[in-house]
C-alpha cells in the first residue's frame, strides 16, 4: 500500500478508531490512528497521509489546535475531513477551513464515499 | 393737612396736636412732640447746594404722587403681561420694603439722638415724626396692646395719608388698599423700637372705598388673624360700592424669602435628581447583572447541548459503524470475520453501557427538575456497598489502585441504588481526573448519627476558579481536557446526597488531588410528601 492510500484517523474514542481502521482496511487503505492532535502531528510528520479524518473535541490537543499546527508544518498538506458530533458540523469545518465534514453518527457507506472522494480506492 | 381738626385728646393731650394716642401714653408722646417740633424747627433749604437739612440731618423731598398713584401706574404698565394682580403685588412689595427700611433707619437714628431705651418711649417719636415729615397723621386706637412680645398689636388710622390722598386728588380709586408705604414705615419704626419683627397691613383704605385708612400691626405670625378680625364687615357697606376689598399682607423682603424658597426647592430638586439617578444606576446595575447571568446561563446551556450531542453521538457512531461493518461482511462473505466480530461486540457492549449511563443521567436531571426524584430508603450496609463500587471501578482501571478503608460494617438507612450511583460517580471521577494513574481511596467512618464517606484521589485537583461552581448543573471544571461526560454527575450526586438530608463537600488534600466527602444521617430522612 502506497502513501497515496494512507488515511490518518484522529479521534479520542477507541471504538470509533477501531471501527474506522477495520472499515477502511477492508477497502484497501492503510489506516494510521492517533487519540489526540499532539500524537497526530507526530504521526503525520513521520508518515504523511493522503487524508486526515479529524475529530474536533479531544483532550491534550483538539481539532482546532491540530489544524493550525498541521498547516504550519512545511507542505504538502493532506486534505482534512472533520468528523464531528456537533450540531453544526459544517460550521466546525468552515472554522478550520476543512475540505469536507462528516457528522456523527455516520454510517459505513458515508465513510467510504467520503474517503473515496480524496483517496483513490484500491482496484477491486 | 394743617387745617385738619386736631383729633380729640385727654387733658394731658391738650397740647398733643400731631398724634392721637390712648390717654395713658399721652405724656410720653407730648415729650416726643416737643422734641420733634424742636428738631424740625431747625430747617434749612439750600437749593444752591441742592441741600435740605433738618437739625443737621440731610433730608430729601419727594413728590407724593410719584411714590403712590404714579408709581402703581408705572409698574402696572411694566408688568402688563403678568396681569394687574401681579403688578399690584410687585409695586406694593417694593414700596413696602423701601418704607419699612426707612422706618427702621429713622427709628434707630432717633433713638440714638433722644437716648431712649423704653419701647413705648422709642415708639413715641415715630408717629410725631411721621406727621412732621408729611406722611400722615397717626390715630392709635385704645384697643391696641403695644407689649414687646408676641402679643404686640396695634390698630390705628392714618387720616390724611399721603398715599390715598394722591389717588383721591386724581379722582382715582383702587381695588386694594394703597397705603403700603405708610404701613411699611410705621411697622419698620415699631419693629426697631420693640426689637420684634412686625408687619402692618391696611385693612380699610380711603382710596379703595373705605371710610378710613385703617391699619393693624402685629408680629408676622399673628398678622393674618388680626387682618381677618378687623376687616370691615361686608354687610356694613351698602350699595354698589360694597365690593370686596383685597387686602394683601405685606412681608418685609418677601423677595428674599421667595429666593430662599426657590433655592431650597432647587436643592430639593437636585437632591431628588441625584437620588433618582442613583436609583437608576442601581437598577441598571441589577439589570446588567441579570442580563450577564442569563447570558452565562445560555452559554452554559449551549455548551451543555454541544457536549451532550458529542457524548451521545460518539457511542452511536461506533454502534452503527460496527453493526454495518459486520453486516457487510456477512453479505459479502457469508459470515463475519471473527476478529472484527469480537472487536465489534466488545465495542457495542462498552458503548451501550456508556449510552445507558448518559440516558440515566438525563432522566435523573429531568426528575430533579420536576422534583420527582424520590428516594427508596432501606437499611443498608455501607461498607459492602463501597467495596462493591471500588471493585467494579478497579475492573476497568489498569493504572489506578482503588482501595476501601473503614470499620467491618457500617449500617445506615439510605437508598442503596442512589448511594451506589453517588459513590460510582465519585470513584469514576477520581479515576477520570487522575490521568496518570495513582491511588483512589474510599474511606468510610461513623460520627455520632452520621456516616462519612471520603473519596480521595491524587489527580488533577480542582483549580480555585472552578471550586465555587463544581456542583452546578452542566459545569465541567476540566472541560479543556475533553475527558468526556456531560457535566451532570456531580450535580446529580450533590442533589441525591441532599435529598438524604446529608451533604457533599469538596476538600483539597495538602499533597494535591481532590477529596469529596459525603456525610449522611444514619436514619432515613423524613419522607417528603408525595
Amino acid at each position: 500500500v502506497s502513501a497515496e492510500r494512507r488515511v490518518l484517523v484522529v479521534d479520542d474514542d477507541d471504538s470509533i478508531r477501531d471501527f474506522v481502521v477495520l472499515a477502511l482496511a477492508e477497502e484497501g487503505y492503510e489506516v494510521l490512528t492517533a487519540p489526540d492532535g499532539r500524537v497526530a502531528l507526530d504521526t503525520a510528520a513521520a508518515r504523511p497521509p493522503a487524508l486526515i479524518l479529524l475529530d474536533m473535541r479531544m483532550p491534550v490537543m483538539d481539532g482546532w489546535a491540530f489544524a493550525s499546527a498541521y498547516r504550519a508544518l512545511p507542505p504538502p498538506h493532506a486534505p482534512i475531513a472533520v468528523l464531528t458530533a456537533a450540531r453544526d458540523a459544517a460550521r466546525y469545518a468552515a472554522e478550520i477551513e476543512a475540505d469536507a465534514h462528516l457528522a456523527k453518527p455516520f454510517g459505513l457507506a458515508e465513510l467510504s464515499q467520503l474517503v473515496a472522494r480524496f483517496v483513490p480506492a484500491a482496484p477491486a | 393737612m394743617a387745617e385738619a381738626d386736631p383729633p380729640r385728646s385727654g387733658d394731658a393731650g391738650r397740647g398733643l396736636r400731631t398724634v392721637k394716642v390712648p390717654v395713658a401714653f399721652e405724656p410720653l408722646f407730648l415729650r416726643a412732640q416737643e422734641y420733634v417740633a424742636r428738631y424740625f424747627g431747625d430747617l434749612h433749604t439750600d437749593p444752591e447746594h441742592g441741600t435740605i437739612s433738618i437739625s443737621g440731618e440731610r433730608y430729601i423731598l419727594l413728590r407724593a404722587a410719584s411714590m403712590s398713584v404714579e408709581f402703581f401706574d408705572l409698574v402696572m404698565s411694566l408688568y402688563q403681561d403678568k396681569g394687574p394682580d401681579e403688578a399690584r403685588r410687585v409695586a406694593s412689595n417694593l414700596l413696602f420694603d423701601v418704607a419699612h427700611a426707612i422706618g427702621k433707619a429713622d427709628a434707630r437714628a432717633f433713638h440714638q439722638r433722644m437716648d431712649v431705651t423704653d419701647p413705648i418711649e422709642r415708639l413715641s417719636a415715630g408717629p410725631v415724626h411721621f406727621s412732621f415729615a408729611g406722611w400722615a397723621f397717626v390715630d392709635i386706637s385704645p384697643e391696641s396692646h403695644p407689649s414687646p412680645d408676641e402679643d404686640f398689636f396695634l390698630i390705628y388710622d392714618h387720616p390724611y395719608s399721603f398715599e390715598s390722598d394722591t389717588w383721591l386728588r386724581r379722582g382715582r380709586s383702587s381695588e386694594s388698599p394703597v397705603c403700603v408705604m405708610n404701613a411699611g414705615y410705621s411697622s419698620g419704626w415699631c419693629e426697631e423700637s420693640f426689637g420684634l419683627p412686625l408687619v402692618a397691613a391696611e385693612v380699610e383704605c380711603l382710596a379703595a372705598g373705605g371710610k378710613h385708612c385703617r391699619f393693624v400691626m402685629a408680629p408676622p405670625s399673628r398678622i393674618e388673624a388680626c387682618v381677618a378680625r378687623h376687616l370691615p364687615a361686608a354687610a356694613s357697606r351698602k350699595g354698589p360700592a360694597a365690593r370686596s376689598v383685597q387686602v394683601s399682607v405685606p412681608e418685609f423682603f418677601q423677595r428674599k424669602r421667595m429666593e430662599e424658597e426657590l433655592q431650597r426647592s432647587h436643592e430639593t430638586l437636585e437632591r431628588r435628581v441625584d437620588e433618582r439617578t442613583a436609583e437608576l444606576v442601581r437598577t441598571n446595575e441589577l439589570l446588567r447583572r441579570e442580563i450577564a447571568e442569563r447570558r452565562r446561563a445560555e452559554e452554559v446551556r449551549d455548551e451543555f447541548l454541544s457536549v451532550a450531542a458529542h457524548e451521545l453521538k460518539t457511542p452511536l457512531t461506533s454502534l452503527r459503524g460496527f453493526t454495518q461493518l459486520v453486516t457487510r461482511q456477512i453479505e459479502t462473505r457469508g459470515k463475519p470475520d471473527p476478529e472484527t466480530l469480537g472487536t465489534a461486540l466488545k465495542a457495542i457492549d462498552r458503548q451501550t453501557t456508556k449510552l445507558s449511563l448518559l440516558v440515566e443521567q438525563l432522566l435523573d436531571i429531568s426528575r430533579l427538575e420536576a422534583g420527582r426524584l424520590v428516594l427508596d430508603c432501606e437499611d443498608t450496609e455501607v461498607m459492602g456497598l463501597a467495596r462493591h463500587v471500588a471493585e467494579a471501578a478497579q475492573a476497568s482501571a489498569r493504572r489506578h489502585s482503588v482501595s476501601v478503608s473503614g470499620p467491618e460494617q457500617v449500617a445506615a438507612c439510605v437508598d442503596s441504588l442512589r448511594l451506589e450511583q453517588v459513590l460510582t460517580n465519585l470513584v469514576d471521577n477520581a479515576i477520570k481526573y487522575s490521568p496518570d494513574g495513582g491511588p483512589v481511596d474510599v474511606s468510610v467512618s461513623e460520627q455520632d448519627r452520621m456516616v462519612r464517606i471520603a473519596v480521595t484521589d491524587s489527580g488533577l485537583g480542582i483549580p480555585e476558579p472552578h471550586r465555587q461552581r463544581i456542583f452546578d448543573r452542566f459545569y465541567q471544571a476540566h472541560a479543556e481536557h475533553r475527558l468526556g461526560g456531560m457535566g451532570l454527575g456531580l450535580y446529580i450526586s450533590h442533589q441525591i446526597v441532599e435529598l438524604h438530608g446529608g451533604s457533599l463537600a469538596l476538600e483539597h488534600p495538602d499533597g494535591g488531588g481532590t477529596r469529596f466527602v459525603v456525610t449522611l444521617p444514619r436514619d432515613a430522612p423524613p419522607r417528603a410528601d408525595p
